[in-house]
């Protein structure tokens, strides 16, 4: 195993990026490794662009993984993705949901937000294999069945992210799921999570 | 959840701690009696967690007014023998100065620790400044944790230095200690009883010639604290006979030992924990032992003016470098002090050269980045008092503003805010503005901000009969920072119910006699309130009542949201360009997020063809 993984975690405020860094964290000392996760709190949560830099392995020093060093690339939205790419390590992993949210600024007018796969392949340009997904509309359809009004996309992109050659077992990720999400929707949420596997490993670039 | 973990986690275990948590539980183990704090980010969950500890065991916990009573009333555990800790961001300080400095003099019975945590890169604040300047000014031993473990170890050693030297003790993290997670090793905790005896002494009233006697004691206990610098392992040279030698404390110490590393540079460091007062004699031995040196910190070169005093003073003429190769801006970065020891060194420019060049390509995607600054949250009350300030009173008043979610609306399209200074600034500043200029002035406040420091200075509004509209954007809570109570929300840092202060009555007593409440979701009785306020010849206060959003859609189970009829709309987007709001979106025709919509309905009274309709519970689906 690697000394140190890096996984990078973008997305907009009120997506579930933090909660998501919470479950790998914890997953990453009940497999007995050393942890540093970096986060954004207050005014920048507000709808706006929110990353956390997840480390974890033996002598893991800053908190926030250094440009071009991060194996793995979670975005939670495309544009948040190509933002954060130049982290990505060359031979990196990027997974990207591919349901845009749109800024105020582009309902007011004075942006227009780009076409999906334009970000997409630009993203491609950073990193050794890009995994996209609606991870979105996957986990609308998992709402309605459990008629709940959050969406699990952030379980389910932990999923595909379990999928790919992730140095952190899946088993203890759906157990660390399980405790810190409240009890009525861990049953959902393990469902997205085991989606998201099956997606991630049945997935192919071309 | 993890403020859980943090007060119940068992002893031995490891826990997933913010460092902001662990300082909390350090503290716990510790034995405090009383903690208290004014919320800012990134201090905010040292106060949180103790708040949650609070309501579960017998510590006192509270949430003052500001920081400066925050501190006083810390300061007042303190001296009555019982172990207290103050948190608040590096402005708040600014506010608890004068108290710090009093409290530096007179010292303590019980430790008391004062956690200021900075935000290099200015985060969620108004500057960048550095709180170990204030240690050095006021006499204060500061100490630095790099992680979250050196956090709830360091705060538990700042408890022993604060009763051993009789003196208040600086914990001061950065943005990335506060907010880094990481694996902590939690101790038992010490329950404490907050009842303490208060021995009386006539020296504790600081008049002038007991001042004087004071300020020779701080001196005398500065000097003991020098020699403490030099034996404490909280300072350590690690590695020897290394190419250089790097000095470095805090978050920016991690960042060095990376750096290093991807440069391939075997470095000595002396990383320093404890930084104020430096420990003279090991930067002196460090310095010998080094040709080059270089002081890797954030912002201000505060060790490194030391380092070269040192140098100076014993005659080393080591080479020592730091913010000639480093910025003194923003925060540090692995690549920003892989930089700096490339100057030094000639090595890690593969590194550099591999950053740069995605740097650039990231460059030529800027089209597709399209910006997303943070806004107001959907069904906000601001963004609705607002568009009523706009309508009545334009673009040509003035918006003197101030600190809270509400700063927000400066940005496009509600554009309802023309300063924001400092806490309380906005009816200061606009009580003399108004005497100045003859455009209309309205001063924009937060409830929190409101009591914070708004109160001295309307005094000064309402004595002075300055004319000024000063809006109290009421949502009874401290959004920005986490929603933590404050004097209008009614209930204590414990939990406990007591009753709100109420603002109208506050401000009549200041000698304002137009104060009118208002439902900001009511935008015409919102706006007829106004109009009256602007032919009142005199200051007004208007109280605009309404919860934060973001906990109302949390509390409530059903919302009754708001749609677009698509043969109604025009596609004129007033909807879109007054409010501004994230749950509407426009493509052809206006329409409305319907997983965003927490149902206010102020874009039904905007919409000029009533094209905005409440869904009915009959017409499910579109």
């Amino acid at each position: 195993m690697k000394k140190v993984t890096n996984v990078l975690i973008s997305g907009v405020g009120g997506q579930g990026v933090l909660l998501s860094s919470r479950v790998i964290g914890i997953s990453a000392i009940k497999s007995g490794l050393e942890v540093k996760i970096s986060e954004i709190h207050g005014l920048a949560q507000r709808g706006g662009s929110v990353d956390s830099h997840v480390r974890f392995g033996k002598g893991v020093h800053s908190g926030i993984i250094p440009k071009c060093k991060a194996d793995y690339l979670l975005a939670f939205e495309p544009v948040e993705g190509l933002r954060r790419a130049n982290y990505l390590s060359t031979d990196g992993i990027a997974i990207v949901n591919e349901e845009p949210v749109h800024p105020v600024s582009v309902s007011l007018g004075s942006e227009s937000y780009p076409e999906i796969d334009e970000v997409l392949s630009s993203i491609r340009e950073f990193c050794s294999k890009l995994v996209s997904l609606n991870a979105t509309s996957k986990c609308r359809e998992l709402a309605e069945k459990y008629s709940s009004g959050i969406i699990p996309v952030n379980t389910y992109l932990l999923g595909v992210l379990a999928s790919q050659n992730f140095p952190i077992e899946e088993r203890v990720i759906r157990e660390t799921i399980s405790e810190i999400i409240p009890e009525k929707a861990v049953k959902m949420n393990l469902e997205a999570f085991d989606l998201g596997v099956k997606d991630g490993k049945s997935f192919s670039d071309f | 959840m993890s403020a859980r973990d943090a007060v119940f986690g068992e002893p031995g275990k490891i826990a997933l701690l913010l460092g902001n948590e662990a300082i909390a539980r350090g503290a716990l183990e510790s034995g405090i009696g009383v903690a208290t704090a004014y919320p800012g980010t990134p201090s905010s969950e040292v106060a949180d967690t103790l708040s949650y500890a609070s309501r579960h065991m017998k510590l006192y916990m509270e949430y003052s007014t500001n920081e400066k009573v925050a501190l006083e009333v810390a300061m007042s555990a303190s001296l009555s023998g019982i172990r207290s800790i103050c948190s608040m961001k590096h402005v708040g300080l600014n506010v608890a100065s004068d108290s710090f400095f009093s409290l530096a003099y007179v010292g303590t019975k019980a430790g008391i620790v004062v956690m200021v945590a900075d935000d290099p890169n200015c985060y969620s604040s108004q500057n960048e400044q550095d709180s170990r300047i204030y240690a050095l000014h006021a006499g204060v031993p500061c100490l630095e944790p790099s992680d979250p473990q050196e956090a709830k170890d360091m705060t538990i050693e700042a408890f022993q230095i604060s009763e051993k030297l009789e003196i208040p003790v600086m914990l001061r993290t950065t943005t990335r200690v506060s907010h880094v997670r990481g694996n902590v090793l939690l101790g038992e905790i010490i329950e404490r009883e907050p009842i303490g005896s208060f021995e009386k002494n006539p020296e504790l009233v600081l008049v002038p010639a007991n001042a004087r006697k004071w300020h020779k004691v701080l001196l005398e206990k500065i000097e003991e604290a020098k020699k403490f610098s030099d034996r404490t392992k909280l300072n350590r040279i690690e590695g020897n006979g290394g190419e250089i030698g790097i000095i470095s404390s805090g978050s920016a110490y991690n960042y060095a030992r990376e750096a290093c590393e991807i440069a391939g540079v075997e470095a000595d460091f002396l990383k320093l924990g404890f930084t104020h007062p430096v420990p003279q004699r090991k930067i002196k031995d460090f310095l010998k032992d080094h040709e080059k040196v270089l002081v890797v910190e954030e912002v201000d070169p505060y060790l490194e003016r030391a380092t070269k005093e040192i140098a100076h003073s014993f005659g080393v003429e080591t080479e020592i470098n730091g913010k000639n190769l480093l910025p003194s801006y923003g925060e540090l970065s692995v690549d920003l002090v892989v930089r700096g020891i490339k100057e030094m060194t000639g090595k890690g420019s593969d590194y550099i050269l591999l950053v740069e060049d995605r740097d650039r390509r990231l460059e030529s995607h800027s089209d597709k980045l399209v910006s997303r600054p943070p806004t107001l949250c959907p069904g906000c009350a601001h963004r609705a008092m607002y568009v009523a300030l706009k309508e009545v009173l334009g673009d040509s008043a003035i918006y003197s503003g101030d600190i809270g979610c509400y700063t927000l609306g400066y940005l496009p399209p509600l554009r309802g805010m023309d300063t924001c200074f400092d806490m309380g600034a906005s009816i200061g500043f606009a009580s003399g503005l108004s005497k100045f200029v003859e455009t209309p002035v309205v001063a924009v406040i937060g409830d929190s901000t409101f009591f914070h420091a708004g109160l001295p200075a309307l005094v000064n509004l309402g004595y002075n009969k300055s004319k000024v509209i000063v809006v109290v954007m009421d949502n009874s809570i401290t959004a920005m920072t986490g929603h933590q109570p404050d004097p209008l929300t009614g209930l204590t840092g414990k939990g406990e119910e007591v009753e709100p202060i109420d603002p109208e009555k506050v401000a009549k007593a200041c000698g304002i006699e137009f104060v009118r409440v208002v439902d900001p979701y009511d935008l015409e009785s919102t706006k007829r309130v106004l109009e009256e306020a602007l032919e009142h010849n005199g200051p007004s206060v208007i109280i605009a009542k309404r919860p934060c959003a973001l906990l109302e859609s949390r509390r409530r189970e059903k919302v009754e949201k708001y749609r677009v009829l698509e043969d109604k709309c025009r596609a004129c987007r007033v909807c879109v360009i007054k409010l501004g709001c994230p749950a509407i979106t426009f493509k052809e025709k206006a329409k409305i997020v319907e997983d965003l919509c927490t149902g206010c309905g102020v874009c039904e009274q905007i919409c000029p063809f009533n094209a905005i309709v409440r869904w009915k519970e009959n017409e499910e689906g579109d």
